[in-house]
Parts: structure tokens; C-alpha cells; sequence
């Protein structure tokens, strides 16, 4: 293959870092924050379209970048997340640095989907830091103090996840010689008897799991989304975490060949136990509804470390279901809860949601509906995601995974009500009630996220064939 | 003339009615309060005619199939026998009794009416499921609704009522999904469907799993004694509308997922469970029933009556006889009419009166004769008076269980003759005691009084004509267990 033809390739990614420095270049003949923002949606649409369009598998530049069937549906719903990202950007009206901070988003998006196509560490670890440098970029935007200091957070640790990573791969590379993944899996069986191999593991996997905010570097997420703006923090639970476990299912099907070691199986299934229960009982105490909404992500990363665990045939179209089901649910609750706090002068607390439904009866239904979606009822996306993943998890005779992740749902009922309870059952308690007046256009945005959650709640099957076809 | 969607029409009907009201013009402040009353009597009627139609039909069922999810054996199918559809119909015209009695402010809100006809929509939808993942669909589904009426309109303490009654139900839910999913798993075709799933035979261990699992979510629901307690927190909570549809239509899912799903799946792990069961039945009509006579507010007093009668129901099941279970599904249908009515009667006596404790409340025979007049009708109906509906399905239970655990006898015999004092007792304080203070005569409006007569119509047309429904009843139930006992 030649290099023209491999960059051809590569046109949704070429297309967005192109069009991000082409915003960056716009802002200096265009003061309109509206047609900057437009422009970047008109980009992220356009590389949308190159993605229908370019091949779907396939190995490039040498081996270091290849492509499969799960690569197509990151490429779907990051691209698509950074759409609603870009729109939610249009209400947020306190956000300063316009330009720099669309064109950070249309970068972060196309280094994490880049990214999630590394067939090598090398890509594999230049892809990361990027999508994490972009991110502590973004976590710190606002000028504040707790913006700050939540960069000021997720950048030590990040570079200490990153230092773990680095060691990881460097062990590795010195039991085998080699940094393919293509070679790897051939060398696996030789070196995973060794006791260093399963060091290197273990580093690399806890490097992926600050990525993905997995147990044991989970903590860093409600500081971090608290502190980021609301389009930022949105997009960060979605990017990097979808990079994040696209990688790990790469490394892990290095080991598919010669079949998971059962204890890895068992390790696996232990995190995700660990990081639901975790997410869930920590949601449980939060007094915030933004730290609530990022203890709940940390949640569910632990759901979706449970196909991972199973690891079978189906756990591909499973975990893209879920992450179709997680985006749109996520994304539309951040939005929500953004314009909620927008109205309040940016406070979360339970106070400023009360009597919600009298004032707002409109963003009121909806995020009760992006709500129950992250809950897991019918008819919304999060049942029949939810329930792919339980039927997943009990087909794999993993009882006590089936059983953890009854016990997050519940007490996910508890926490996703309460913000419920507090819009619909409490009376206002403010003494000066705002009345929130929404465009029509935001509202027919949020109509057709959540047109999209019952869609794909009780017509899946269109989806289903799609991922399953791949 | 009934055409192949006749199922789906009964089904999505509601749910389509619901969004007719939403789009209804926002001028006419009433209008969405006919909508629905009006989406809901034309089901009755519909579940009532499908009822009749059935039983000329020589199959004795209606069905309707088609794909849903083909990827994971999931179909959309709808199946109806006599029982499925006499529960649509206690349910649609539970709803429009609903619908009638709202208060304005209720009644005014478009979100409450969609809510009551998606609830009816979720309830059509678990009496016509014929798919495990389609039942469990709408099991799930029901809780949404319910979950904003109580919270919504409820008590003081409505937020806490409400998620105890989610949690509570939720997790019976999981149980049941476990079930559903183990049987999947069993199953060689990888199906969903109710009609490949319930000849599966499945090993003996694997059979006592499911039917726990099962038994569990039924139990939340019915509820049994053990995991009753999120029911009087519900009940008192509830707002008049949640409380007429809870014991009316909702403990009824519990039941109706009893004689439906649990006994063909699991024929000897049945055997096993029986002797326990029955305890628990016994157990649960004698405490709901001691419960009921120590309570002094009225709606918890109804509540754990309910608790008593859906024992009761309970011991019908297992008595395992046609007359038993023609006695328990007969139960069903009164028990949702009187304690709907009653529910309603204390919505009115604490708008009257501004009390529900029974030791507030005081010369209601002065104040609100004609309440007090339904007030004893219903009770009467409720504690089993003959020519009422309670006495029948009582009479039934009791034979049923006589001739299988003649010992059975005796708890049935406490818990009703409790029953006989509890309501009795009501009626002594709050009717017949005068009040201290002299009260201006305030009684309920005329409408009300029609909307109570229609209950009580119906009431006396099952006592006096049980056969209309017993009849049809018997059959499906003496059909029912000669098919099981082939593999009991």
C-alpha cells in the first residue's frame, strides 16, 4: 500500500485536525461565536460523511494503524458525540476562548478515534497522551479556581497513569523484542508464562484504566468533570473513556489466540465489580448533580468492563450498544443539567433543581428521560442495553457479575430518582424563581436525543444488524 | 370483523389515546380529562366484547405474532385467553373510574392523564404478553407511572412511598429477569417465547431456581407476607387515582404471573414448593387481617386487608383445583372492584371530612348518609356478604382448599371472620358513633354517587350473576390444570 492511499484512508481524522486549525484561523475575521460553532458542526458532519464513505477494515501504514469492525462504530459515535458537544457549546454561554476550545474538541475527537486504530504501542501511546493533553486543556478552561484545581488533578495523574503505562509497555518490549501487536500475538504464548509479563499487564491495564475510569484510578473523575464546563466535561465522559476501552479490547484479543488466561477473566471480572459497586455507592452520598452524573459514569465503565470480562463472540456488539446507549444518554443529561445550572448562576446543588417541573415542565421531561434511560427502564436505549449486557454476563456463567450489576441498577434507581424526586416532587424552595425559557431550537435538539434513546429502546433491531454485520 | 391486530389494538390503543390527549388544543381546560375517560371506556367495552367473543371461538384464545428483535429470539407476541382479557377489562375499567374521579387539579394536568394511560397501556401489556422479554418489557414499564403518581400527588410522605415502592418492585423485577434469562439459557432454540419455553423440560435443580426466582417477583407484586411492607406505605401515600389502580389493577399482575407463567414451567419443583407456599398464604391472610382490625387510619386498614384478600387468592392457587382457582380468579376481578370503590370511599370521607383516622372521623350517618350507604355496601361486598361479589369467590377458596388441606380451613375461616370485624368496626366508629361536634350535612356530589353506583352495579351483577363469569372461568381453569397435571 502506498502512503497516498493510506492517508486516503485516514480522511474523517484529516478532515477534523484540518479543520481545526481552519477555526483557529477563522477567529481572527470572525467575532460570531454562532458561526464559529456552526462551521465546526459543518466539520464534524463532514467527516461523519467521509466515515460512511471510507473503508472499514484494513491495516495501515505498515501495521501500525489497523482497522476493524469496532473501529467503524467508534469512528459513529465519537463523531457524534462531538456533534452534540458542538451544539451544547451554543447554550453555554459563559465559555470564553471559543475558537481554541471547538477546535480542541475536533482534535481530542480525532486523536481518540485515531487513536483507538493503533495496531502498535507506539501509535498506542502517542495517541493517549494526546487525547489526555487535549483533555487537561479542557478540564481547566474555566478560569476559576475549582477549574484549576481539577486540572491542575487530572494532570498529575494522568502523568502518573501515563509513567505506569510507559513502564508497562517498556516490560513488554523487553520480554519480546517487539512493539506489534501483530508479533505479540504471536510471541503471547512464550511470554505469558513469564511473572514479568504480568507485571507489564498490570501497569498497562492501570494506565488504561485512569483512560477509562476504571477502578483502581477512577477518583479523578467527579473533580475533574466537576471543574470542567459542561460541553468539556460532557465529552470527556464519552471520548477518551470510548478510547479507552476500544484499546483494551485491541490488547486483549492479542491474548484471544491462544485463549484469556482464566485468571485475567477473574481479574477483570473483580474491576468491574469493584467499579460499579464504587460508582454506585459514591453516587449514592452526592449532594451535586454534576458529580453525581460523574460518579454514575464511573458506574458505568464498570458495566461496560462486564463484556470485556466475558470476553465471547458477542462482546462487540454488545459494548457498541452500550456505547451508543451511553452517549446519547450521557450527552443529553449534561446538556440538561447545563442549562438547569446556566439559569442558577452555576450551582448543581439540590436546591436549584426543586419544583423544576413547575417552572420548566419541559426540561423537566427530558432529563427525566435521559435519566431513566441511565437507569435502565423501558421503554429507553439503557433497558435493552442493559439487559444485553445481564444476558451477556449470565451466559458466561458469571453469576456474581450478573449479581453486582442487578445491585448497581438498584441503587442506581435510588440516586437517578432522587434527581427526579427533587424536579418533580419537591416544591420550589428559592425565594426568587427563575423561569428558564428555552430556544426552540435547543428544545427540538433535545427532542430528537431523546427520540433517539426510544427509537433505539424498542426498535434495536436496525442497529443490531448493523453491529452485528460489521 | 375482528381483524388479525386485534390484540395490538387493545394493546397500543391506550398508549395511542395518550398521545391524542397530549396533542388535544390547550384552550378547553376539561378536554383532556374526556380524551382520556373516553379512550378508556372504549377498552372496557373492547376488553368486554373480546371476552364474549372468545368464548364462541372454538380455539378458546386470540393470538397475534411477529418479529421484534429476530437477533436474540425476541418476538412481539400477544396471546389472550378468558383470563387475560377480564383482567384488561378490570384494569380499562378501573382506569376510566380513575379518570372520573381525578380532582380538577389532577385532572387538569396532561401529564397525569398520560401517565394513567401509559399505565394502562404497561398493564394491557403483562396481561397479553406471551413473550418472557415482551412481559418483562411492560412489568418494568408499569413502575414509571406508578412511581410519578404517588410522588406526584401523594401524602407527606409521598417521595419516600414512591421509591420504596420502586425499589421493592424493581428488585422483584431482577428476580424475575433472572429467571427469564435462565430459562433462556436452557433453552436449546435460543427464544424468548412463552409458547416454546413453558414445554421445556428443564432438570429438577435448574426448575426449583427459576420457579424461586419467579415466585419472588410475583410475591413482591401480590405481595406475600414477608415482602409486603412497601404496600401500606404505597397505599397511604398514593393519591386516590394510584391507590384505586394499585390494588386494583397492579397486585393483580402478581396473581395473574402465578396461574400463568409459574406452574408449567416448573411441575416438580412445584411439588416441592407447595407445602411452603401455603404457609405463607395462611400466614399472610391471618396477619393482613390482624394488621387490617389494629390499624386506625382507613387506607392502611384497606391495605392490609388487600394483603389478607391476595393471600387468600394465594391459598385459592395452591389449593390446585378447578374450584380453587376458579374462586381465585373470581376474587380478583371483586377484590379490584370493592377495594377500587372503597379506596375511592376514603378519598371522598378525608375530602369531607379533612380525617382518615378512624378515631377522627365521627357521625358520618348524620353528615354524608349517602357515603355512609356505600360505605357499608362496599365493606359488605369486601368481608364476603352473599349476593355481593366477595362471597362468591370467597365461598369458592374456601371449598377449594378444604378439599385439599382441610386445615386450611381454619386460618381462612380466622382471617374472613377478622375481616367481618375490622369492617364492622369501621362502620360502628366512623358511621354510627355521633360526632361531638354538630356538622353541616355535606354529602358526596351527585356525580360522585353515580360513579360509586356503577362500582356497586357491578358488584351486585357478579353476586347475583357469578355465572357470567365464573362460568368461562371454570372452564379455563379445569382445562388449565388438566394440561398441568399431565405433567405434574
Amino acid at each position: 500500500m502506498n502512503f497516498w492511499a493510506d492517508l486516503s484512508a485516514f480522511r474523517p481524522e484529516i478532515t477534523l485536525i484540518l479543520g481545526g486549525f481552519f477555526i483557529l484561523l477563522f477567529d481572527g475575521w470572525v467575532k460570531q461565536k454562532k458561526t464559529l460553532i456552526l462551521l465546526s458542526i459543518i466539520i464534524t458532519f463532514s467527516a461523519q460523511l467521509f466515515v460512511f464513505t471510507s473503508e472499514t477494515t484494513g491495516i495501515f501504514m505498515q501495521g501500525l494503524l489497523k482497522f476493524s469492525s469496532i473501529n467503524h462504530w467508534v469512528r459513529i459515535i465519537v463523531l457524534g458525540s462531538a456533534n452534540i458537544v458542538l451544539a451544547m457549546t451554543l447554550n453555554d454561554s459563559k465559555l470564553k476562548n471559543i475558537a481554541e476550545f471547538l477546535a480542541i474538541i475536533l482534535w481530542l475527537s480525532a486523536f481518540s478515534i485515531m487513536a483507538s486504530t493503533s495496531n502498535h504501542f507506539l501509535p498506542f501511546i502517542l495517541g493517549i497522551e494526546s487525547v489526555s493533553l487535549l483533555s487537561y486543556f479542557l478540564t481547566g478552561w474555566d478560569k476559576c479556581l475549582r477549574s484549576k484545581e481539577a486540572s491542575l488533578k487530572y494532570f498529575l495523574l494522568g502523568g502518573a497513569a501515563s509513567a505506569f503505562l510507559i513502564y508497562g509497555i517498556s516490560l513488554v518490549y523487553g520480554l519480546s523484542g517487539t512493539l506489534s501487536f501483530e508479533k505479540l500475538m504471536v510471541l503471547f504464548p512464550q511470554i505469558s508464562a513469564e511473572p514479568f509479563f504480568l507485571i507489564a499487564c498490570l501497569f498497562i491495564f492501570i494506565g488504561l484504566a485512569f483512560k477509562m475510569a476504571a477502578f483502581p484510578l477512577h477518583f479523578w473523575a467527579p473533580d475533574a468533570y466537576e471543574g470542567a464546563p459542561y460541553p468539556a466535561a460532557a465529552f470527556l465522559t464519552i471520548a477518551p473513556k470510548i478510547m479507552g476501552f476500544s484499546l483494551f479490547l485491541r490488547l486483549l484479543e492479542i491474548s484471544v489466540v491462544s485463549g484469556i488466561p482464566p485468571s485475567w477473566k477473574l481479574f477483570l471480572v473483580f474491576i468491574s465489580i469493584l467499579t460499579m459497586l464504587i460508582g454506585s455507592f459514591s453516587a449514592l452520598s452526592q449532594s451535586n448533580t454534576k458529580r453525581l452524573l460523574a460518579w454514575s459514569s464511573v458506574t458505568h465503565a464498570g458495566f461496560m468492563l462486564i463484556p470485556l470480562a466475558v470476553f465471547s463472540p458477542q462482546s462487540d456488539s454488545v459494548l457498541v450498544f452500550y456505547w451508543i446507549y451511553y452517549a446519547l444518554s450521557n450527552l443529553g443529561a449534561f446538556w440538561c443539567l447545563m442549562l438547569i445550572a446556566q439559569s442558577h448562576n452555576h450551582h448543581e446543588s439540590w436546591n436549584y433543581l426543586s419544583g423544576l417541573a413547575s417552572r420548566s415542565p419541559f426540561l423537566a421531561c427530558v432529563f427525566s428521560i435521559f435519566l431513566l434511560s441511565l437507569l435502565g427502564l423501558p421503554p429507553t436505549a439503557g433497558f435493552m442495553a442493559k439487559f444485553l449486557l445481564l444476558m451477556a454476563s449470565l451466559s458466561a456463567n458469571q453469576f456474581w457479575l450478573f449479581l453486582t450489576a442487578l445491585i448497581a441498577t438498584l441503587l442506581g434507581a435510588y440516586y437517578y430518582l432522587k434527581v427526579i424526586r427533587w424536579m418533580y416532587f419537591h416544591p420550589p424552595q428559592l425565594p426568587q424563581q427563575v423561569c428558564m425559557a428555552l430556544s426552540s431550537k435547543t428544545k427540538l435538539l433535545l427532542i430528537t436525543l431523546s427520540i433517539l434513546i426510544f427509537f433505539a429502546g424498542i426498535f434495536p433491531t436496525p442497529v443490531f444488524q448493523k453491529i452485528l454485520a460489521i | 370483523m375482528i381483524g388479525n391486530h386485534v390484540l395490538s389494538w387493545l394493546l397500543l390503543g391506550p398508549l395511542a389515546g395518550a398521545f391524542w390527549m397530549l396533542l388535544s388544543p390547550k384552550q378547553s381546560a376539561d378536554l383532556p380529562r374526556k380524551i382520556a375517560s373516553i379512550v378508556c371506556f372504549t377498552f372496557f367495552i373492547f376488553s368486554i366484547y373480546l371476552s364474549f367473543y372468545l368464548q364462541v371461538l372454538p380455539s378458546g384464545f386470540l393470538e397475534e405474532k411477529s418479529l421484534w428483535i429476530p437477533a436474540l429470539g425476541i418476538s412481539y407476541s400477544l396471546k389472550a385467553d378468558i383470563v387475560s382479557l377480564w383482567l384488561t377489562t378490570l384494569s380499562s375499567f378501573l382506569s376510566f373510574i380513575v379518570c372520573l374521579i381525578l380532582p380538577q387539579v389532577q385532572a387538569r394536568s396532561k401529564q397525569t392523564l398520560f401517565l394513567l394511560l401509559l399505565m394502562l397501556t404497561g398493564i394491557h401489556g403483562v396481561f397479553l404478553a406471551s413473550d418472557l422479554f415482551l412481559f418483562f418489557f411492560f412489568w418494568e414499564l408499569v413502575l414509571i407511572p406508578m412511581f410519578f403518581l404517588i410522588g406526584r400527588w401523594g401524602g407527606s410522605q409521598r417521595g419516600p412511598a414512591a421509591l420504596k415502592f420502586f425499589i421493592f418492585t424493581q428488585a422483584g423485577g431482577f428476580a424475575l429477569l433472572f429467571g427469564i434469562l435462565l430459562l433462556y439459557i436452557a433453552s436449546p432454540q435460543k427464544t424468548f417465547s412463552w409458547d416454546i419455553l413453558s414445554a421445556l423440560k428443564v432438570g429438577d435443580d435448574l426448575q426449583k431456581i427459576i420457579f424461586c426466582s419467579f415466585f419472588l417477583a410475583f410475591a413482591v407484586k401480590l405481595p406475600v407476607f414477608g415482602l409486603h411492607t412497601w404496600l401500606p406505605d404505597a397505599h397511604t401515600e398514593a393519591p386516590t387515582a394510584g391507590s384505586v389502580l394499585l390494588a386494583g389493577a397492579l397486585l393483580k399482575m402478581g396473581a395473574y404471573g402465578l396461574f400463568r407463567f409459574l406452574l408449567p414451567l416448573c411441575p416438580s419443583a412445584w411439588v416441592w414448593a407447595q407445602p411452603f407456599i401455603l404457609w405463607l398464604a395462611c400466614i399472610g391472610m391471618i396477619y393482613g387481617a390482624f394488621a387490617a382490625y389494629s390499624q386506625s387510619d382507613l387506607k392502611k386498614m384497606i391495605a392490609y386487608s388487600s394483603i389478607s384478600h391476595m393471600s387468600l387468592i394465594l391459598l385459592g392457587f395452591v389449593a390446585f383445583n378447578s374450584t380453587g382457582w376458579t374462586g381465585s380468579l373470581f376474587l380478583m376481578i371483586s377484590h379490584g372492584l370493592t377495594t377500587g370503590a372503597l379506596f375511592i370511599i376514603i378519598g371522598h370521607i378525608y375530602s369531607l371530612t379533612g380525617h382518615r383516622s378512624i378515631h377522627s372521623v365521627r357521625g358520618l350517618a348524620q353528615q354524608a348518609p349517602v357515603l355512609s350507604g356505600f360505605l357499608i355496601f362496599f365493606s359488605m361486598a369486601s368481608l364476603g356478604l352473599p349476593f355481593l361479589s366477595g362471597f362468591i369467590g370467597e365461598f369458592m377458596i374456601l371449598l377449594g382448599a378444604f378439599s385439599k388441606t382441610p386445615w386450611t380451613m381454619a386460618a381462612a375461616s380466622i382471617s374472613l371472620l377478622m375481616s367481618a370485624g375490622y369492617f364492622t368496626q369501621v362502620i360502628k366508629e366512623t358511621v354510627f358513633t355521633p360526632s361531638k361536634t354538630e356538622n353541616a350535612r355535606k354529602d358526596i356530589s351527585y356525580f360522585d354517587r353515580f360513579v360509586l353506583s356503577i362500582l356497586a352495579f357491578f358488584s351486585l351483577l357478579l353476586g347475583c350473576l357469578p355465572f357470567l363469569i365464573s362460568n368461562p372461568l371454570q372452564q379455563w381453569a379445569t382445562q388449565m390444570i388438566r394440561s398441568l397435571t399431565g405433567t405434574v
